[in-house]
């Protein structure tokens, strides 16, 4: 009998716990544990965040659809690990901390034969003055990372509207708190949603819209960019994203690290060292994220965190740490197994693990300030390297010496679909794949893309896409009949 | 040593070309060659993609003639609206109005990979900003309308040059099963109309061969299209869902055409 402990539920964990189930036999155990006692549908967050979604819609709770398909559920947070196990033991542990199912604050540890960590990220809200206090966030600004701050998010909304309604003029500021944030992608479909609201609201007119961004220009989505066929004609992500603001009277500031929020003001750094400062009544700044701090100790009880995590927290895996300067980095330096090297039966998924390097190319300001995006790793690969390494480890637990799967994000795609409007008929959308995710200069000489692997659809049918995916995905987290058919 | 340029409708200047990474003797000399090249044409300056080098680099000279070398440049504000007419190597004798910005602050690497500020404005400040749109993929009528696309390739086609701005080549092959189905199916609803003219039995029985044709054709054609576009999405790892989804609603599409076009042709053809 063996056990696979699962810390985090989210899109990695979930999916890794699911497969996991279905493909050990009930000899084995599959435990996750996670401190939400819902799970989230994360990219439809956009929508609650501006009020064309109820929250409960987004989320469902993980307990009853755990018990029906025999995963051990604790609704707790893993605190530390100790993988060469203690005095006396040499079993494997975690040490988790209860965060509900009535034993809120009680420790427990929790011995495991294979440990998945898929704890995705810890909102650093803290990492910018005036955006929050550690984990939490501020009061100045809204963000829609979890279904509770876009409903938060629509509330402030609403209140902007009927100001305007009243005559005010508002200026929205959308975009990231940091200059080292992810997650372009949901600051970009949001503040597309928000001029969709407005428009809608027929207040469109008081409002100023502007983008704020660490990209350093528009459309890197921290991938270096997307260069796709669209409508016949060939168009850059750039070109593209360009137009699109334009075409919506949408202003946007580039290369911005905020290092301050106060009421209704963000002070940041540009890529060319200028101090500027922008002002709003509603401001949705995406965080930056880390890992979210497991501790880890060795037999004799002395602190190994830094061997199992990188610096920002993220699990160190089979990816290469020391590749060095932009001009050395190779595709192969990204993990392929998501396994740790020094503990063997300890993987990573999602966004926990460590990334070796950016995508986009690196860049600070001329004080020295990192400006550049750092790599999206969220759902569609997220869901991969949950899928392969319940894969691999299940093949292990039934005597396989190695991982026999892999889930590289060098020789994957990543699709983007950002939709404005939820109405079936009002909305519209664009729907961007790229592949691969990290570029491959040798292969594909110029942009390292595969220019015949990447598309671009845009319109009303980009938009059902967004749709069929919100229930698809739903449908598929439920595990209701059939999960197993809907693809990644 | 001057290089060959590319012209339209050569597809490659729609490439977004990729940041330098190696700042060697190599990109010295591709700068070199740009220098002469320029110089050649009587031109104020080159992004490296014109000469089909896919680099973020752009080689220029200013109104005193001084040479500027930007390595992977990129513009962080931006102000005031202006139009400015222009001219492109790519596309020979033609002149156009585009929307510009007054005044740029951009940043760029020198040959030393150090990185750099400036601002520019005026004439040389839209040469710029044509110059870097060109490093992010495509020339300047993605700046214009459809309409006005069509006009500039209508121009070039009388001078000669015959093309479209169109990628073609981005296509996935799959639209070639769309595109076979929908002529097969024209025709088909075409005929439909023909019993409002005075035609033969004879006539009216071989349109209704042709349907039963197109029918079947289609039916095939849409089975192969399904089977393709799900082994295209296999060969790379993407969103299989969004594209699954994709493919089967046209599927669907084209299924419900084909059968009501055949109800049509059964009811208003069929002779026999």
């Amino acid at each position: 009998m063996a056990r696979l402990v699962i810390m985090g539920g989210g899109v990695a964990g979930h999916t890794a716990a699911s497969f996991a189930r279905k493909w050990l036999g009930k000899e084995h155990e599959v435990v996750v544990v996670t401190p939400n006692s819902q799970w989230n549908w994360i990219p439809s967050n956009i929508w609650v965040g501006v009020g064309g979604m109820k929250k409960k819609e987004v989320i469902f709770p993980l307990a009853p659809v755990y018990k029906k398909v025999g995963i051990d559920y604790r609704q707790a947070k893993a605190v530390s690990i100790n993988p060469e196990g203690k005095d006396g033991s040499d079993d494997a542990f975690i040490t988790i901390e209860y965060t509900g199912q009535d034993k809120e604050g009680q420790s427990e540890e929790l011995t495991y034969d294979y440990l998945i960590n898929s704890t995705g990220p810890k909102l650093n809200f803290g990492a910018t003055e005036g955006l929050g206090i550690g984990t939490e966030m501020g009061t100045h600004t809204v963000s829609v990372c979890t279904a509770d701050h876009a409903e938060h998010a629509n509330h402030e909304l609403q209140a902007c509207i009927a100001k305007m309604r009243a005559g005010e003029r508002q200026t929205f500021l959308i975009g990231t708190g940091h200059g080292m944030c992810t997650c372009q992608g949901a600051a970009f479909e949001y503040i597309f949603n928000i001029e969709h609201t407005l428009k809608a609201e027929g207040v469109r007119d008081m409002a100023d819209i502007i983008f704020i961004t660490n990209e350093s220009f528009l459309g890197d989505f921290g991938m270096g960019g997307i260069h796709f066929s669209m409508g016949g004609y060939a168009t850059s992500s750039k070109v593209f994203a360009e137009s699109l603001y334009a075409e919506r009277g949408m202003d946007w500031i580039l290369g911005a690290h905020v290092n301050k929020v106060e009421e209704g003001k963000v002070t940041y750094e540009s890529l060319d060292g200028e101090i500027d400062e922008q002002e709003f009544d509603f401001a949705m700044l995406i965080p930056p994220f880390a890992g979210v701090g497991i501790k880890a100790y060795a037999k004799d009880g002395s602190d190994i965190t830094d061997t199992i995590f990188a610096p920002n927290g993220f699990m160190k895996v089979d990816a290469n740490y020391n590749a060095g300067a932009y001009e050395n980095w190779k595709p192969s330096d990204w993990p392929r197994t998501l396994q740790n090297q020094d503990y063997k039966n300890i993987f990573a998924a999602g966004i926990a693990f460590a990334p070796p390097h950016t995508i986009s190319k690196p860049m600070s300001s001329p004080n020295g300030t990192p400006i550049n995006p750092t790599p999206p790793r969220t759902g569609m690969p997220s869901a991969m390297m949950g899928k392969a390494v319940a894969g691999s480890i299940c093949d292990m637990i039934k005597g396989a010496p190695e991982p026999t799967h892999t889930a590289s994000m060098a020789e994957m795609g990543a699709a983007c679909v950002a939709s404005a409007g939820k109405g079936l008929f009002s909305g519209t959308a664009a729907a961007m794949t790229v592949y691969p995710i990290i570029p491959d200069f040798e292969k594909y000489p110029g942009t390292g893309r595969d220019l015949n692997g990447t598309t671009g659809e845009l319109g009303l049918a980009a938009h059902w896409i967004k749709h069929i995916l919100h229930f698809g995905f739903l449908w598929k987290a439920k595990l209701k009949p059939g999960w197993t058919l809907i693809p990644e | 040593m001057i290089k060959e340029l590319i012209l339209y409708p050569d597809e490659r200047i729609n490439i977004a070309s990729a940041d330098v990474r190696h700042f060697d003797d190599e990109l010295f000399t591709l700068i070199n060659d740009m220098k002469d090249t320029i110089e050649f044409h009587h031109a104020d300056g080159l992004a490296a993609i014109q000469v089909a080098i896919p680099l973020s680099l752009v080689v220029a000279k200013d109104s005193d003639g001084e040479w500027h070398e930007f390595i992977n440049p990129r513009i962080l504000r931006v102000k005031g609206k202006a139009t400015s007419i222009e001219t492109s190597l790519y596309l020979p004798h033609i002149e156009e109005e585009i929307p510009r910005h007054e005044h740029i602050n951009f940043i760029y690497q020198d040959r030393n990979g150090e990185q750099h500020s400036m601002q520019a404005h005026g004439e040389f400040g839209f040469m710029l900003q044509r110059k870097f749109d060109y490093t992010f993929g495509g020339t300047f009528a993605n700046k214009l309308d459809r309409k006005s696309k069509k006009r500039v390739e209508n121009r070039l086609s009388i001078n000669g040059s015959n093309g479209e701005f169109n990628a073609s080549s981005n296509i996935s092959k799959r639209e070639y099963f769309k595109s076979v189905i929908s002529k097969l199916l024209f025709f088909e609803g075409i005929f439909l109309f023909t019993p409002l003219f005075n035609i033969s039995k004879e006539t009216m029985q071989s349109l209704y061969s042709y349907s039963i044709f197109a029918t079947i054709a289609s039916l095939i054609l849409i089975v192969g299209y399904l089977v393709y576009a799900k082994y295209e999405a296999s060969r790379v790892i993407s969103c299989t869902g969004c594209q699954v989804v994709s493919f089967t609603a046209v599927a669907i599409k084209y299924f419900v055409i084909t059968i009501i076009l055949f109800t049509g042709s059964y009811f208003l053809l069929n002779t026999a």
